[in-house]
Parts: structure tokens; sequence; C-alpha cells
């Protein structure tokens, strides 16, 4: 006890706080290049030299070329179609609904107060456990899988948007009451706006969640789409393709994250 | 040595000023508030206003003192409309009020800026919610609020980028766009450092000399509701009711050079005296 507290003192001590210096933003996306393409040629220079079995691991050279092939023949295209509907279709649905849902449950006690221990016990459940209950209620096929995206995305939306929406400022209701406002005034004026940030915090997870949701659909219900390119291509060992699809969805996220920051700055302009 | 003028000389004067001004502005007449609290055993009450009396005219500028917790803002909420009551009555214009009403508007003891909002926006809302209106003329009304408190040029800013002595003033020119026959002030400056404070205090004078707006204005600080005030009404807690009332005898249109005077570091001393011995005896 006493060794371990000294220890700690001394890292403390002998951390300088002072001199972090801070490096400039463009310096920063310079470095993280240079870092992932440092990655890529490690891994070719390991794969080309039989350092590493490339029937398992590929290439960044062979991932190329799979992917002009199954752009050429058609193949991706046609998989990240297919995806494209399923992500939408079950992204779509969580978002309005959730939304709808998490603003009933965070403006109406009463009906929070019955459906609320609901929620929490459809959140607790792990979706991939009823994964076999929603082939029997489904089948295999569209609906299933955009069923499970729904169930993986749907409880963050609604669990922040009843967060955001029910967290008001007993001031500003003060407020409003001054000016004569009304129950829709105030949802309207002042839980709406201030639930901006959490709702879109809400939203950015079940946009992850809901490409998550795709790729466990695809997987389990006619390995169609991106994440049955994967699961096919792993099977008979073409790697390159498989890791083609990886990078599809990998892009995907990173794309849909960067919009979606842009937009939450955007929102978040008001605060500090 | 100043003259404290008590009650009776108070509304002696105040008869033979308002002659041409409307009825009385605000009448409160005997209120009575308690507040229930249920505890885990047993539910406790506790009588926070008792028997207050007060009647505002119109034009006048008057403030309320007393120590913290003796009701102040309590009856300032109640005149609002923002909290119920138990006994008595509170008029504007000679009818009861019956909650919130178009005729008053608050401005907080926290600026309650909503922080969404822009500064323009902020002093719209109250207009906004009122909805008599168009938008053309609530942006001319808004731009002639926010110019009056000093803050042209930064209508489009947020409030968490202007200094809390602004957001103050937002928050006035957010009560005063609407053009209520009463403005109850909740101590708006008393967060504020001193040289804010007083800054504030003076524009706020120059405004009441030329807005003549009926206002109650609620504090701790004796010196600036002597400094405000054409009269200072002293409460005094548990019960919280009103002890005194003290007509200030110094005319408008007050500078700082006031409160250099014998005079009104005299009254000053005597309202604090006042206070001190309401407090010592209950
Ligand atoms: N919502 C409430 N429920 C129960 N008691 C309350 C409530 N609000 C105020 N009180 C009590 O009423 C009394 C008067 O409170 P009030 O806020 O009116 O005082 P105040 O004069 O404005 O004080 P301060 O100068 O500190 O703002 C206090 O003793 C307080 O504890
Ligand atoms: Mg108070």
């Amino acid at each position: 006890m006493a060794i371990t507290t000294r220890a700690s003192g001394n890292g403390l001590a002998s951390r300088r706080i002072v001199s972090r210096p801070t490096i400039s933003r463009s310096t920063r996306t310079l470095l993280g290049a240079g870092g992932v393409i440092g990655f890529l040629i490690l891994w070719q220079v390991a794969a080309s030299t039989g350092l590493v079995n490339d029937l398992f691991t590929s290439s960044p050279v062979a991932i190329a070329q799979a992917a002009v092939v199954l752009i050429a023949d058609g193949t991706l295209p046609a998989a990240i179609a297919s995806s494209a509907v399923v992500f939408a279709a079950g992204f779509g649905i969580s978002l309005v609904v959730g939304l709808i849902i998490g603003l009933i449950l965070g403006w109406y006690r009463r009906v929070n107060a019955v459906v609320d221990p609901l929620v929490s016990l459809l959140y607790a459940t792990p979706t991939l456990a009823l994964l076999p209950l929603i082939t029997v209620w489904f089948g295999i096929g569209f609906s299933s899988q955009v069923v499970v995206v729904v169930l993986i995305s749907i409880f963050p939306v609604i669990l922040n948007t009843a967060a955001g929406v029910s967290a008001v400022d007993r001031e500003h209701i003060r407020l409003a009451q001054s000016y004569l406002a009304t129950n829709t005034d105030v949802l309207r004026t002042i839980a709406l706006p201030g639930a901006v940030p959490s709702v879109v915090a809400g939203i950015r997870q079940g946009l992850t969640l809901s490409l998550i949701g795709v790729v466990v659909a695809e997987y389990f219900y006619g390995n169609t789409g991106v994440g049955g390119l994967i699961f096919t291509s792993a099977l008979s060992l073409d790697t390159a393709d498989a890791l083609v699809g990886v990078l599809v969805f990998a892009a995907t996220a990173l794309l849909l994250t960067f919009a979606l920051g842009t937009i939450q700055r955007k929102l978040d302009k008001w605060r500090q | 040595m100043a003259t404290v003028n008590t009650l009776n000389t108070a509304n002696e004067r105040l008869s033979t000023m308002s002659t041409t001004a409307p009825a009385a502005g605000l009448e409160v007449v005997d209120l009575g508030k308690t507040y229930k609290r249920r505890g885990q055993k047993a539910s406790t009450s506790q009588r926070v206003l008792d028997n207050v009396s007060l009647s505002v005219e119109a034009g006048e500028f008057v403030t309320l003192i007393g120590h913290s917790g003796c009701g102040k803002t309590t009856l300032l909420n109640c005149v609002a409309g923002l909290t119920d009551f138990n006994d008595g009555q509170i008029r504007m214009h000679g009818k009861p009020i019956q909650g919130p009403g178009p005729d008053r508007a608050v401005v907080f003891q926290h600026a309650s800026l909503l922080p969404w909002r822009t500064i323009e926006r902020n002093v719209a809302y109250g207009l906004e919610l009122r909805r008599q209106m168009s938008s053309a003329e609530i942006k001319q009304r808004v731009a002639s609020a926010i110019e009056l408190v000093g803050l042209s040029g930064y209508a489009s800013h947020y409030p968490h980028e202007v200094s809390g002595g602004m957001q103050q003033r937002v928050n006035l020119a957010r009560a005063l766009a609407v053009e209520p026959d009463l403005v109850l002030m909740d101590e708006p400056f008393g967060a504020l450092d001193a040289m804010t404070k007083e800054s504030l205090q003076d524009q706020l004078m120059a405004l009441a000399d030329r807005e003549k707006r009926t206002t109650i204005f609620v504090t701790h600080d004796i010196h600036e509701a002597v400094y405000l005030a054409d009269r200072v009404v002293l409460m005094t807690p548990k019960p919280g009711k009103i002890s005194k009332q003290v007509v200030v005898p110094f005319g408008r249109n007050r500078t700082r050079a006031l409160t250099e005077t014998r005079e009104f570091n005299d009254l000053v001393r005597e309202l604090r005296e006042l206070l001190t011995e309401s407090e010592a005896s209950v």
C-alpha cells in the first residue's frame, strides 16, 4: 500500500505538465497518414517476402486488384446496393420510431413509468440471442435483416432522446410560464431545442450500431450484400475479396461518423 | 441628518404625486403564504408570508430589501403569478390576478437565458410566446430593446459568448420588450462584480427615468436599494412581513455623486440599523 502510494506520487511528480507541446492539425493529419502508409508497406513487404502466409493475410496490392475485379464484374456495386437498402431501411426505422418513442417517453411521465421497464428489459436482452426467434417470426430474408438492424440500433436513439427531452431546466420552465407559455410552447421552445445535443449523440450511436446490425443480419440471413460477400469469400479462402468487403464497411462507418460530426458541430454552436 | 419617512408620510407623498397617474398599478392586500413540506415522519409547514400589504403606484420604482430567506422572492413570484398563495389578494389595475399576465414581466435572479438562442432571439422570446405581433414588428421591438440596454452589435451572439453583465442586460431587455405595466426584478445584479453592478445600476436608473415603468426591484444591497428607489420597502423574516416603508427624498435624475453625499449615506445607515433591529426583534 505504502509502496504504491509512493510510486504513483513519483509518477506524478516526474510528469512535466508545463511543457507539453501541442501539434497543429495539418501535422497530425500528415503523421496519421504516414502511420497508415507505413503499415501498408510493412504488410506488403511481409507478404511479398513470404514472412507471412499471404493466403491468410492477403496483401494491399492483392486487395486493390481484387477490388478492381469485384467492381468491374459488378459484384461489389450490387452487394453495396443490397446492403445499403438494408441499412437505410433499418436505420431509417430506428431513427423515426426511436425519435417518436423517445420524445413520448421523455415528455409524458406516466407513459414513461409504464413503458420504461419494458424498454430497459428489451435493451438488456442481447439481440443476437433473438436471431433464431426472429427467423421463426419473420423468415429468412429482407424483413428479418431489417428487424435485426432496428433491434440493435434503436435503443440509443430512444434513450438519448428521452433523456434529453426530460432534462428541462426548471428555471427555463418558469421563464416560459411567466410569458404565458402553453405546454406545447414549453415542448417546442425549451424541451426540444435543449434535447438536440443528446438526440444527436443517440443518433450517432444508432448509426454505428446499424452498420454492425447490417453485417450480423447479412451473415445470418441469406449471405446477401457486402456482409454476405465477406462471409462467402472468407469461407473459400478468398481473403482479398473478404477484406475488400471489410474496407467498404470501415470506410462507410468513417464517412457517416464524419458527416454526423459536422452536423453536430453546426447544431452545437451555442454550447461552450 | 436625513429624515426617514415612515409609511404614513410615504402615502401622503404618493397621493400628492399620483394625481395624474391612472388608478393604482399594483395592490397587494393581506397576502399570506404557507409552504407545506412533506417530511419523512411528519409534514412541516412554514409561514413564509404573513399579512403582507403593499401598493405600488404607476410609474413608481420600489425596492424591496430584507435578509436572505425572508420571502422576497416568494412575494415577487406571487405578484408575477408564478406561485400561488393562501390568503389575501393581489390586484393589478383593480382586478385580482390569476396567474401570470401580459401586464407583468420578470427579470430573473439568474439570467435564465436560453443558451441555444442568440441574444436577439432571447429578447424576442416573450414577444414570440404572446403571438400578438408579426415577426417584422417583433424584430423592430427587439432591436429597440437591445439598443435600450446598450447591446447593439451583440444581437447575433450566443449567451455563452457574452459576459455575465451583458447576460443580465439581455434578461432586462427581454422583460422590457413586452412593454409590461409592471417589471419585477429579483436581485438582477446580485451575482455581478462591483464595477459592472454600478454601471448597470446607472443604466437602469437612466432607463427608469426615461421610461417611467412601474418597477419592483428586490435586493440585499441597501446602498443599491436607496440609490435606485422612489421608495424602499423593508421586509423582516419568520414570517415574512413588511416592517417599514421609506420614501427616498432625492428626486429623480440622480447621479453617482449622490452616493457621496452625507444625506445619502445617513439614509443608508438608518436603513441598515432598521434592518438589524427588525431582525434582532424576531
Ligand atoms: N419551493 C419551496 N418550498 C418550500 N419552502 C420554500 C420554497 N421556496 C422558498 N421556501 C422557503 O421560503 C422562505 C423564503 O424564501 P425566499 O426565496 O422567498 O427568500 P428570499 O428573501 O428571496 O431569500 P434570498 O434573499 O436568499 O433570495 C425560505 O425560508 C425558504 O426556505
Ligand atoms: Mg430570493
